[in-house]
């Protein structure tokens, strides 16, 4: 049995979050930017994603009020894969991801780049529902739910932290599962 | 207990109509029951009032919630009128570890 992480326990399906509200998307003027501290930045095309080697795993997806849905089979690009083909500068601390909701959050470039770290298609085999964020989504399995943001358009590198939407209400910086890091310490 | 509040801006919230919060910093405190929760808010609201120099007529209990099995949030509202500011006050184990309070537009 595999085990959960501190404070979580196990629900049957995902509980659907739009805290600003659903967006509209048009797959076809839809666009994810790598922009921000890298030497080329980069724009891909749903299509041009779909057509870049694609991972596949199954992970759990961890909510940081508590929930967790276990086995969720996730298929999409490498995240790291996708940013170094946009070749991060040195020094970068941190990615800023922008929703096409107006949703932010911010990761660790280290978590960004994690060996799990995914840009996400498809989720149990079928390309993602409006609701789990099509087009894409960021997922990094061992942080909560709040930095893996739904209807992604840009990855912005950065040396310097700010807070995105659920960390300035105290939210914390990274959010790691596994070490219980809900909140920021004021 | 000491109250130190700090204002900033936040450009993240400014699509829920948020454009500065309050972050709150105190020495660590007990926080095991509602009742001393919302005496707690009650000495916050008067320190509100002295920094944003505004007076607060009424403060509500909205909810709380478990975060996980060892946090708790507790969200109030403090009313300026028919106008309000939100306030969320995070406990772990019952200690208290944060309180953020948002200003709308």
């Amino acid at each position: 049995m595999v085990e959960l992480p501190p404070g979580q326990r196990k629900i049957p399906d995902f509980i659907i979050y739009r805290i600003l509200g659903q967006p509209e998307i048009d797959v076809n003027t839809w666009r994810l930017e790598i922009t921000g501290m890298v030497e080329n930045n980069l724009s891909f095309t749903y299509r041009e994603l779909l057509n870049m080697r694609q991972i596949e795993y199954i992970s759990d997806f961890h909510c940081v009020t508590g929930w967790t849905v276990e086995k969720v089979r996730w298929t999409g690009v490498s995240t790291k894969e996708i940013i170094e083909l946009a070749r991060p500068l040195k020094g970068v601390k941190w990615g800023y991801i922008y929703s096409a909701d107006g949703y932010t959050t911010i990761v660790p470039y280290e978590d960004l780049v994690s060996e799990q770290s995914i840009i996400a298609l498809k989720m149990n085999d079928e390309p993602l529902d409006i609701e789990h964020g099509f087009p894409a989504r960021i997922f990094i399995p061992h942080l909560y739910g709040w930095k893996s943001a739904k209807w992604i358009t840009k990855i912005e590198l950065t040396d310097t932290y700010k807070d995105g939407y659920w960390e300035a209400l105290g939210y914390h910086q990274r959010g790691n599962v596994w070490k219980d890091e809900r909140f920021k310490k004021i | 207990m000491n109250l130190e509040l700090r204002i900033r801006e936040v450009d993240s919230l400014k699509k829920k109509g948020i454009n500065r919060i309050v972050e709150v910093k105190t020495s660590e405190f007990t926080l095991s029951s509602l009742r001393e929760v919302k005496e707690y808010v009650h000495k916050l609201a008067k320190e509100v009032s002295k920094k944003l120099n505004i007076k607060i007529d009424r403060i509500e209990f909205t909810g709380n919630e478990d975060i996980g099995t060892r946090y708790i949030l507790y969200r109030f509202r403090l009313y300026t009128g028919r106008r309000y500011i939100a306030c969320r006050i995070v406990t772990y184990f019952n200690k208290h570890i944060q309180t953020i309070l948002t200003i709308g537009e």
